[in-house]
């Protein structure tokens, strides 16, 4: 059985002074399909590449299984990899390219022409062995890398950022493919990106990178949720981020002139500290006499959602709303709306 | 223990290719009349008698001549035909560029008797320097096309329409824009068939005529008669020569020119 | 739509401006024409095919193209052999730029010059025969000057930067990911080198073949001055005829059987380059 992959303490440091990993440590227990999300530059990539073995970590060890996995070399760890731009042999048949790995293990030719089979078949590509790789499609290409990843059965599947190049629509479509396949094969995913939607669409726990350094690890909801920094807040998701102080039993947003009794979740919570609040808790209606109200400057028609941008005033930014598209009534740019803001789901993301 | 093995061996291979060179100017510094090595001192009496021959320094003074002249006209001819070939259908100016590039399959024992039987039957060009010249010209021509076709290849049409919608006229254009950017082919272009032309010894040597000679063919002829140092002082020189551009080359422009041209007979010089 | 230069001409003056290199092609191929009409005359200046004829029977022309193949295949191998190490050393090394400036700069200086150092190593009382003598290993000189090995040695010497490059530019060009892809897969860093890397490089080895293959049958002076005359190639006897016995003619048909046997052995290698690229996706 696969084990579990403990990375403790790994730094990297670039020459040219970039220091890419800052002391991580991160726990992917066996057989869950977790992301590595962050911006450009936040050390996802290079962590996945030590895990790999094409670069070594500076400080810090990894361990497949209660076994040191950063001494073994790259060719010898029982890890597959689909590269950002696939790195599909071009001199080889799409058969050729999958049973590359089990060609360099010398099996026999029946059985690795069984396993191809095998592996197109799981991956939807059945009889496309014999073709060339540059007569595939985008989605083909990517299918065929994760054949040739998957063909040797590895305990651990690193995909960095394979879907970046492809449309938005073949993106969904392969994401959905994705998460079907850890599944059928049981295989570990590691899955760098730096799309938070697509980390929320397919993993089951997420990590967030920021500089080098973790901000934060849990699932999607949790993450969206709890979000444990502001950064986390603003990158996963739309949020305003607000200052508030606790007065009593009240919870003062002075940015907003707002006074709302305390919910449960900050029952907690004393002094003063940042509060995130998701647009979804922001909601506009028809102006009432009394109370916060603001003007619409922007709308963004989504299909199923209505968001809006609201200038109240003493709030530097703007306030961001969303709402369900046919309640939205009323909600066009220079209106004058209310503004309820419920505080709820409201997440702490640091003191003031 | 592998990886050192590797590098040894790797550059023992790499230093026997200017080991000749390095025993030519160990030659070059010995005072001894005879071609000898080890060097028997430290002279440069060979370099004295190299400057103050006149049969060497006409050679030298015909070569590179003749080096400059087949660079301008070679490089000249190429860059209009590069224009002129841009807006022709790719299969015409696929024959073209066959055609111009064809001189390169052809061994140079051939070709010299080609240009040979060609100058013989001109009366005006047969035994005279212009032959000489227009032999190098021919020679030249695919590699003064090379760099020149490649650079124009890479002109990104939307720089040139840009202009054109800041109001600039085609001249303008030619000169400030287009210019420019194929500026580093043209240059290489030049370098290149300088070398080409003033190294030319293979195909030079079947122009051979009373009172014609070129820097190359007097090595030779002192070769074959009686080799003294000054022929290494020349040699020598003509390495230091070299070098110099080649490091030239990599200061402005970069040696990656050498190694990425697309197609790999980048590489075709002379024998 | 305009012109990539920004030129806006007639297509009149588009055909002007090629017509000097145009003018320069002509001559070219008209000179080439004087050789293959050259070789089916003879010294009265009618048609001819004597030349031919002796080709086909003669013994020494057949000797001659021989032994030009066998030098020139030689000189090929060794270039192949001993250029792709140092260019795939110079694919992964740190200091590029100075390794190229040793390959290209004797590469870039005249033929005759190298030849001439090669004179001083391999000559009687040369370098190479001073090395051996002082220690002990022979007495008397040995002979490397005016043998096939000798113009071997110099043609080798002479043609490998061409091999060097030509391979280095393939290599160079690779995709490093490959074979990051191939260790991902357990391929070890030899079998990473068998099955991807150079399989990729063969169009680069190929042109570098070649290249070096049909400058070395067209080589003069090389084999001249380290091979000697004996044993002559096309190319050294194609000067003789020239001027020594004064024959156009006969020189002519010796230039067709140099051309013919290159294009024999560079238009295939040239094809199956094309076929190797188009398979790996150019």
């Amino acid at each position: 059985m696969p084990g579990e992959l403990r990375i403790t303490g790994v730094s990297k440091r670039f020459p040219g002074g970039i220091q890419a990993l800052d002391d991580v440590s991160l726990n992917v227990a066996t057989g869950e399909f977790i992301s590595l999300l962050g911006p450009s530059g936040c050390g996802k990539t290079t962590l996945l590449r030590i895990v790999a073995g094409f670069e070594t970590a500076d400080r810090g060890e990894i361990t497949l299984d209660g076994r040191r996995l950063d001494k073994v070399p790259a060719y010898n760890r029982p890890v597959g990899m689909v590269f950002q731009n696939l790195a599909l042999f071009p001199h080889m048949s799409v058969a050729g390219n999958v049973a590359f790995s089990l060609n360099v293990k010398r099996r026999g030719r029946e059985e690795v022409r069984q396993r191809v089979d095998a592996a197109l078949a799981l991956v939807n590509l059945s009889g496309y062995g014999p073709r060339s790789i540059h007569q595939l499609s985008g989605g083909q290409r990517q299918r065929v890398a994760l054949a040739r990843a998957l063909i040797s059965r590895p305990d651990m599947l690193l995909l960095d950022e394979p879907l970046s190049a492809l449309d938005l629509k073949l993106r969904r479509q392969l994401q959905g493919e994705l998460k079907r396949l850890q599944r059928r094969t049981e295989t570990t995913f590691i899955f760098v990106t730096h799309d938070q939607e697509e980390a929320m669409a397919i993993s089951d726990r997420i990590a967030v990178f920021r500089e080098g350094v973790i901000e934060q690890v849990g699932s999607a909801q949790d993450i969206y949720r709890r979000p444990a920094s502001r950064f986390v807040a603003e990158f996963v998701g739309e949020t305003n981020v607000l200052s508030a102080w606790r007065n009593g039993e009240d919870v003062l947003l002075p940015e907003l002139g707002l006074t709302q009794r305390a919910p449960e979740s900050l029952a907690s919570v004393t002094g003063s500290f940042l509060l995130s609040i998701r647009p979804e808790n922001v909601s506009l209606a028809a102006p009432a006499g009394e109370g916060l109200s603001g003007v619409v400057r922007e709308t963004e028609f989504g299909g199923m959602t209505l968001r809006a941008v609201v200038e109240v005033p003493g709030l530097k930014s703007a306030l961001r709303a969303a709402m369900q598209a046919d309640r939205a009534t009323g909600i066009e740019i220079g209106k004058r709306v209310s503004v309820q803001v419920n505080l709820a789901s409201a997440a702490v993301v640091g003191g003031a | 223990m592998r990886r050192t093995l590797w590098t040894t061996l790797n550059w023992t291979l790499l230093l026997f290719l200017p080991l000749p060179l390095a025993v030519v100017a160990a030659v070059s510094i010995s005072p001894s009349r005879f071609i000898s090595f080890p060097p028997t001192g430290f002279s440069l009496v060979w370099y004295q008698q190299f400057f103050a021959s006149p049969q060497w320094m006409t050679a030298l003074g015909i070569s590179t001549g003749i080096a400059i002249a087949a660079s301008l006209i070679s490089t000249t001819a190429a860059v209009m035909a590069a224009l002129g070939l841009e807006r022709a259908r790719a299969s015409t100016r696929g024959i073209m560029e066959t055609l111009i590039l064809a001189p390169l399959i052809f061994p140079h024992a051939a070709i010299g008797v080609a240009i040979f039987g060609f100058l013989a039957s001109t009366y005006y060009l047969r035994g005279t320097y212009w032959g000489v010249c227009l032999a190098h010209v021919l020679l030249c021509v695919p590699f003064a096309y090379r760099p020149v076709a490649a650079a124009f290849h890479k002109l990104d049409r939307s720089l040139a329409e840009a202009a054109m919608n800041m109001g600039a006229r085609p001249t303008m254009i030619l000169q400030r824009i287009t210019l420019p950017m194929v500026a580093p082919g043209i240059v290489s272009a030049l370098l290149f068939t300088f070398i080409v032309s003033f190294d030319e010894i293979t195909v030079t040597l079947f122009l051979t005529a009373p009172g014609i000679t070129t820097l190359p063919l007097t090595i030779y002829s002192r070769l074959e008669q009686n080799a003294d140092p000054v022929v290494a002082a020349v040699s020598t020189l003509l390495v230091l020569l070299t070098l110099g551009l080649v490091l030239l080359l990599q200061q402005t422009i970069g040696l990656e020119l050498f190694v990425n041209t697309e197609g790999d007979d980048t590489a075709r010089s002379k024998s | 739509m305009i012109a990539p230069s920004g030129l806006s001409a007639s297509p009149l003056a588009r055909l002007l401006l090629v017509t000097p290199k145009a003018l320069l092609v002509a001559i070219f191929l008209f000179a080439i024409g004087t050789v293959v009409v050259g070789s089916v005359r003879d010294n009265d200046g009618n048609f001819s095919l004597a030349l031919y004829d002796e080709l086909v029977r003669s013994n020494t022309i057949q000797i001659l193209t021989w032994r030009t193949v066998k030098v020139a295949g030689l000189t090929t191998l060794i270039c192949a052999l001993i250029g792709y190490p140092i260019a795939a050393f110079i694919a992964n090394a740190r200091r590029r730029n100075l390794l190229l400036v040793l390959v290209i700069s004797p590469w870039l200086t005249s033929v005759i010059v190298r030849t001439f150092g090669w004179i001083v190593i391999l000559g009687n009382r040369g370098l190479l025969n001073n090395l051996l003598r002082s220690l002990g290993i022979t007495d008397g000189p040995v002979r490397i000057l005016f043998t096939p090995t000798g113009t071997i040695l110099g043609l080798v010497h002479v043609l490998a930067p061409f091999m060097i490059i030509s391979i280095l530019a393939t290599l160079v060009r690779l995709d490093r990911r490959l074979a990051e892809a191939g260790m991902s897969l357990g391929a070890g860093p030899f079998e990473t080198f068998l099955r991807v890397t150079f399989p990729l490089s063969l169009p680069g080895v190929l042109s570098g073949c070649s290249i070096v293959y049909l400058l070395a049958s067209g080589a003069i002076v090389t084999p001249i001055l380290l091979g000697g005359l004996r044993d002559a190639m096309l190319g050294t006897q194609i000067f003789q005829e020239i001027f020594a016995l004064y024959n156009f003619h006969r020189a002519s048909a010796l230039a067709m059987v140099l051309l013919v046997t290159s294009l024999v052995v560079v238009i295939p290698i040239q094809w199956l380059d094309g076929r190797l690229r188009k398979l790996s996706g150019a």
